[in-house]
Order: structure tokens, then sequence, then C-alpha cells
């Protein structure tokens, strides 16, 4: 039985997983601008078809480390769009929802839940939970 | 403007001004009986104000006049800067009884040229005399009323009051220690001197000095005592920047412009500062100091009473008198219109429409553009105080803006008919060029867009139109091969749907094979071929979008231009075709965007923009030097501070900078060092995702023409 799709991709070693129905996209982003005077979270903004989306380095947040790529995911946040820096995308999956195990501790207040496949584990985001977070950090200079 | 305006106009004029005069007949005794009722008294002002702007129009300038003056009269009552009295209600209906007159007059004459009404404008003057201040003409009334309001507001006493009670206090008890060490000071003749003339403030002074008060700031008064050095003139403004930079300075003896002919290297400041403590660290900072003192301030001695101050948040203050600034501005441009429409309106074909300079329509609609980014910054400030009542009044103050802006933006729509009206010769000549026979049909030309949006999607739209008859329409043979008519069509559509406008073009030539585009595009490299395989039909023809598509025969090139010009407008472009039967592109164009006057400037290689309006020129930073630690400028006879831009930004950058953006924060002239000028460009203001909401600095950002996305910085908020 399928309860979801999950969208997964890679960051750092790690694949991760972001449930299809906050995904509006995947783009490549050749180009965007820094924006100064914000958060280390905050890579920049670019150009999506005329609008101007925010690119946001979530690995700061998931504590991994990870080299730069064009891959990103757009995300829909309160009606904005706002792009996920990953490694790359490694697809859709069908999930249901007794393959969902609960996270870890040690897994970090951002993961939701962790299923296995095909021998790896895929950590499923808390995708509002890390925008929050970003939204309200603080901005220290 | 008019001699004898047509007796249409005239006639619609009167009926007005008769309704007016009738309403004014019920109210004046309302306010009679009630000279505080600020209901009546609005109303009043609302009737004068039409008045007179209906008879400026129709240049009957006596009526004009004779409003205006009574109008003036209604606003500083309205704004308690005059008290109404029974004297005045007895001249305001002198005025309604001279209007009437003169109403008759201008039905039996068509003017009121004839009319006497030198004597009841001298008792207007005289009774507006009791104010020093004269009063602005008064437009967009509505926005300022409202901000008038907020204003009062800002200032309000319910809660500050309590902040400032608590300020006292705490003061009180500070001046016990200081009062301690005074006395171990024994004061001379010379001082008490300079006490009295460095406490007696100007106006402008007093005002920065209720600000500074507002800000919660104490004043002191500090005496410094320089080496005698050549270098005292430096010296002295290094002091006066160190010490403005905690706070506000107030005065200072010798002033800046006495200081070069003083000669006894003394000088005394008034400075309103947070602590004593700051200041006793930034005197040990300024160098050849012989001796510093300071001493707190009582605001008993500078004149200022209590109750004339109030607690305000400084930042809300500024964003006021920035978009009073504007205001003030958009108005002028209203008045300017005005004028302007008075001038032509013997041309125009009816009263209700007019003929208006485009130039000041566009600077009307970037001054408005600014309100709306002021407005939203003010917005976000205010969400940070728990300031009574406020959030209502901003709400309607963001429902005038919008409003105005609304109309504004209306004021600028233009009929596709403009661009529409050239089509068919450019398409006869490039039937000629390419030789082909094509027909051209247009729906929808009434259908209005922006004017800027309008003159951008021109470019694109032509260029289309060439790319459709060079590589879509056959020709004749190949056309009547294939049983199709031998000339071609090529039809452009336009309807309306919400904020957008559809645009549609196409024509019934060879079509674009979908197959052959995926083909070519991996042949080309510009996707890979998996990526391909999974695509949809409509999907792979916008893969003739990609920058170096073109077909093996070179046919449609070119696209990705347009793609992007499209996009530039904040528009979308969808491809839709079928083989041999026709191809349409579908444009989806917002009516209209906000734009912005913006001054480009690099900053290493990434340009930022920054609004006109904060900007009072720029400079080649070529007159540098340093005074202590502090980087200055001398421009004109001032020297300034020169802020990097990059530094306040948080960014690394060389550090030596050749040019600098001089801008004006409360009062004072700063230099903003940058890297290169690129000019002033007209931008599309787009905004900022919420999620940067706390980025500082930031206005918005636009989108460069290489597709870049610029941000447009509100440098005044970066000046610490």
């Amino acid at each position: 039985m399928v309860d979801r799709k999950i969208v997964v991709f890679k960051l750092g070693k790690q694949m991760w997983g972001i449930d299809l129905k906050y995904v509006r996209e995947v783009v490549r982003v050749k180009q965007y601008t820094i924006v100064p005077t914000t958060t280390e979270y905050v890579l920049g903004v670019f150009n999506l078809r005329g609008q101007i989306v925010p690119l946001l380095d979530i690995s700061k947040i998931l504590n991994v480390e990870r080299e730069s790529s064009e891959t990103a995911i757009i995300l829909n946040y309160n009606e904005e769009a706002v792009g996920f820096s990953v490694d790359n995308v490694v697809g859709v999956i069908n999930v249901s929802d007794n393959e969902m195990l609960p996270p870890p501790t040690e897994a970090g207040d951002y993961v939701k839940g962790v299923l296995r496949r095909d021998g790896e584990l895929i950590s499923i985001l808390d995708t509002e939970r890390v925008l929050e977070t970003i939204e309200q950090a603080e901005i220290t200079q | 403007m008019g001699e004898t305006p047509d007796k249409e106009y005239l006639e619609l004029f009167l009926e007005e001004a008769r309704d007016y005069i009738d309403s004014l007949n019920e109210l004046l005794p309302k306010l009679e009986k009630n000279m505080e009722n600020l209901e009546v008294i609005n109303e009043i002002f609302r009737l004068m104000h039409s008045l007179k702007g209906n008879a400026g129009m129709l240049g009957l300038e006596n009526i004009s006049k004779l409003a205006h003056k009574a109008e003036d009269l209604l606003a500083m009552v309205r704004d308690g800067r005059l008290k109404l009295t029974k004297e005045h209600v007895k001249l305001l209906f002198r005025v309604l009884d001279k209007l009437n007159e003169m109403l008759s007059l201008v039905e039996q004459k068509a003017t009121d040229k004839e009319a006497d009404i030198s004597e009841i404008l001298k008792e207007l003057e005289k009774a507006l005399a009791t104010e020093e201040k004269s009063e602005a003409p008064v437009s967009t009334e509505k926005a300022k009323e409202a901000l008038e309001f907020l204003r009062k507001l800002a200032l309000s006493e319910e809660k500050p009051k309590e902040v400032f009670e608590a300020l006292k206090n705490v003061s009180k008890s500070f001046d016990k220690v200081s009062e301690h060490e005074v006395s171990k000071e024994s004061k001379n003749v010379e001082d008490e001197d300079v006490d009295k003339e460095l406490f007696k403030l100007s106006d402008v002074e007093r005002e920065k000095a209720l600000d500074a008060l507002a800000r919660g700031l104490q004043f002191y008064k500090i005496t410094l005592k320089f080496k005698e050095t050549p270098m005292f003139v430096l010296r002295y403004f290094v002091a006066l920047q160190k010490i403005g930079e905690l706070g506000e300075i107030i005065k200072t003896i010798p002033s800046g412009s006495e200081v070069s002919q003083t000669k006894t290297y003394r000088v005394a400041i008034l400075a309103a500062v947070r602590k004593l403590n700051e200041l006793d660290e930034v005197a040990k900072e300024i160098p050849d100091l012989e001796s510093y003192d300071a001493r707190k301030v009582d605001i008993e001695a500078l004149g200022i009473r209590e109750d004339e101050v109030s607690m305000k948040a400084e930042s809300t203050t500024d964003k006021l008198a920035e978009i009073e600034n504007l205001l003030k501005k958009v108005e002028e441009k209203e008045a300017e219109t005005r004028s302007l429409l008075a001038e032509e309106q013997q041309q125009s074909q009816k009263l209700g429409e007019v003929r208006v300079n485009v130039k000041s329509l566009d600077t009307l609609f970037n001054l408005v553009g600014e309100l709306v980014l002021v407005k939203s910054r003010l917005a976000a400030i205010i969400s940070k105080y728990d300031i009574p009542n406020i959030k209502e009044t901003l709400a309607t103050f963001e429902r005038l803006v919008s409003e105005l802006q609304d109309e504004v933006m209306r004021m600028r729509l233009v009929p596709l008919q403009y661009v529409f009206r050239n089509i068919p010769r450019y398409v006869s000549e490039l039937s000629e060029k390419y030789g082909k026979e094509v027909d051209v049909y247009f729906e929808g030309s009434e259908i209005s867009l922006d004017r800027k949006v309008l003159e951008d999607l021109a470019e694109p739209l032509f260029k289309l139109i060439e790319i459709l008859i060079r590589d879509d329409i056959e020709k004749a043979e190949e056309r009547s091969r294939k049983g199709k008519p031998g000339v071609g069509t090529i039809r452009l559509v336009a309807t309306r749907e919400g904020n957008h406008v559809i645009l549609t073009v196409e024509s019934d030539g060879r079509g674009i094979d979908a197959e052959e585009v995926k083909k070519r595009a991996v042949e080309l490299g510009l996707v890979p071929a998996a990526t391909v395989e999974k695509m949809g039909k409509e999907e792979a023809l916008m893969l003739t979008t990609l920058p170096g598509f073109s077909l093996r025969n070179g046919a449609w090139s070119g696209l990705d231009s347009i793609k992007k010009a499209v996009e530039a407008l904040g528009g979308t472009l969808e491809i839709y075709s079928k083989v041999d039967v026709e191809t349409k592109f579908l444009f989806k164009i917002p009516v209209s965007m906000a734009t912005l006057r913006a001054l480009l400037v690099k900053l290493g290689t990434t340009p930022y923009a920054i609004p006109v309006t904060s900007v009072i020129t720029t400079i080649k930073l070529t007159d540098r030097g340093s005074v202590g630690q502090a980087d200055v400028v001398k421009y004109q006879d001032k020297i300034l501070p020169i802020y990097d831009l990059a530094y306040l930004l948080g960014i690394d950058g060389a550090s030596d900078k050749k040019y600098a953006v001089i801008v004006e924060k409360r009062g004072k002239l700063v230099a903003l060092a940058v890297d290169e000028i690129l000019g002033q460009e007209d931008i599309v203001v787009k905004p900022l995702s919420r999620i940067l909401a706390r980025a500082k600095g930031l206005a918005g950002a636009t989108i460069l023409g290489d597709g870049r996305v610029c941000l447009i910085l509100d440098p005044l908020s970066l000046i610490p």
C-alpha cells in the first residue's frame, strides 16, 4: 500500500527524503546572488523564471559535510518557493506508513522518521521544522 | 489657462459647486455650535478642496483662490495649529457668501474675473498669519491624514509616558552622582557664559534635542581642551564624529564653520548620548586631547518642558520622515500634473479625461513604488513595538498606499493597440525579405497593459513575428502543395485574465515537431538523452527556448531571448504546435509591475541597487584623507565620514574604493564607498522571500538584464 511519495536525495554521505507534497520541482541553479546580512543557512537568491527564490544550505542545520552542487529542490513554504541545495536527487519512492521507523535519538531534531530501502537508510526530513529554524535564525554579525 | 471654458463643463461645474455650497450651508451652523467637531471641520475642508480643484481646472481663479485660502485655514484648525473662534466661523460664512456670489457671476458671464475678493482674502491671510508656518497645498489628503494620525500615535503618550517616568527616575539618581562630581569643580564666569550660549537652542537644534530625548538619550555638556597643534581643526571634527556616533550632537561652540578662526583650542559640545561611560571611553580615543570633562545637563536648562517630551521609537520616526518626504514629492508631482492639466484642459475632449506628461507620470509611479517599499519596512519595524492602536492605523495606511498604487498603475495603462498598429507594416517588410505572403489579424487590441510592460514586450513580440515568418510560414508554392491557402496567417489574440494579459501569437505554417526538437537538443548537448525520453510534447517544445538551440537548418533559433524577456517582465511563455497545422506561442504577462528608479553600484563584481531617492550625489574619492582612525572625504565645504558599503554589508572587499555615494541620514551627509558606479536604471521591484525577512539593509530585489538577481539596498538602515 502506498501512503506517501518521498523525494530521495543525497546530501553529504547520507540519503535523505522529503515528502513529495512539499516539492514543486527540481532545478539546476547555475548562478545565484549572495545575500549578505543574513545567516549561514542562506546561500543566496536566484532567478527562477522571473521569481526570486532563496537558495538554502540545509547541510549546516543537519550537520553534514558536503561539497557544492548545482542541484536544488524547490519547495512550497507558506505559498512561497524556497530552494534546498542538495548533492543530487535520486528519485521518488512510494512508501507505506508501516515502513516508517521512528528516528533514533541521535538523528537530531530535524528527522521525522527513517526507512530502509535497498540496504540504505533514508532519513525523512521534518521540512517545516527546518524552514522555521532558518526563518527564525538570528543574524550574528 | 482657459479664458472662457466650454459651456458644457461650466454647467457641470456649477451643478456640482451648488451642491457643495448647499452642504457648506448646512455644515457651518453645525461648526458654530461645536467648534471642535473634527468631523465637520474635515468635511468642510474636503468640500473647499474639491471646489478649489474644480474651479482651478476651469480657470476660475478667484473661486479657486478663495476656496484655497479657506482650505488652508481649516487645515490649520484640523492640525491643531489654530484654535477656531467665532470670528473664524463668521469669516467662513462670508467666504460662503462670496463664493455664492461668484457662482452667479460665472453663470451669467462664464468667468469670475470681475469678482473682487481682495478684502476677504486679506482677512483670511490675517487669520492664517496667527501661525507662522504656512501650510503646503494639501493633496493626496487621505494618505496624509492617515500619516498624521499615525504620527500622533507614534508620539502618543499612553505607553511611552510610563517609559519616560522610569527614565526620569534613573536620571534622578544619576544626577546625584554627577552633582557630587560637579561640586568638586570650580566653575568660573567664562564657563557660565559658555553655558548660556550653548544652552540657547535654535529651532533646528531644539528639534534635534527633542528627538534625542524621545530616543531616550541624556544630555551632556562636554568640554574638550586640545593641544595647540595645527591639526586642531581636524581633531575637532574627529571628536564630533566620534561623539556623534554615540548619539546626537545638538550644538557646539565654536560651530563647524567658526572652528578655523578660533584660537582657544577649547570646544564646548552639547550632545545627547546613552551613557556617560560611553562618552568617557570615546574621549580616550580622541587624539591630542589635553583635558576632557562631561557634565549632565537637565532638560530644563535647555528650556524644554517635560510635557513636550514624548517617547517615540527612533526608527519609526525615521521612516515617518521618509514617508512624509515621499508623500510630499508625490504631492508636488500631483500638483505639477494638475497644473499641466489645467493648461491642456482646453484641448482635452472630455472633462473626465486629461493629458498627462509621461515623465511626471513615471516619477509619480516611481515615488509610489518607493512609498510601498517604505510602507513594508515601516510595518516590519512597527511589528516590534507594542504601541496601542498603531496596528489598525498601519492597516489603514497600508490600504491607502495600495489604493494609491492601484490608481497610479491604472493611470499608466496603455492599450495593446499602440504596439499592434506597427505590426502590419513590419509584417509586410518581413514578408518581402523572406519571400513569403502573410496576413496578420488582431483581436483584443483594446486590452491595456502598463506602459513599461508594453514597451518591454514590443521587442520580443516583434522578434517572434520575424521567427514565425522566417521559420514557420512556408513559401506560397509549398503551401499550395500542402493544400493550404497560399497566403499564411499570423493571428495575435489578447485576453485579460485577472491581473494578467494572455497574448497568443499563432501562425498556420510548418509547425514544430517535438520529436525532432528532442533529438536535436540531445545532439547539441543541451540536455541528457535520459531526460528527454520522459518528456511530454509541450515540455519538449520548450527545449527550443534553451540558449543555443536551433534545428539542423537553423530554424527556431533566437527563442531563448524571447523567453528571457518575457520572464524579466514576470511573465511566462508556453509553446504549442501541431505539425503543418499551427504553431502557437502563449504569453502570460502581468498587467503592471512596480518599478523604481535606482542607482546601480558595484561591490567587487556584484551589482547592488540603491533607490535614487536616498542618494544625494555620487563622487570620486579623490579628496580623501584619514583623520585619526576615521576615513573622511571633503565634499563641498564639509568633511564627511566614509563608510565602506561592503564592510557595512559584512562582505570582504578591496579597502581602497574609488567612488562614493553620498546619502543623508538624519540631516547628516555620509559617504558610502563603492568600487564602481554603473548608473541609473528603472528596475522592477520584486519582494524578497519571507524567509529572508530578517536580513538587514535590504529593500527587495530585482532581476537585471542578464538574468541575475540584484539586491536593492536600504542604505540608511545600514549606517550605524
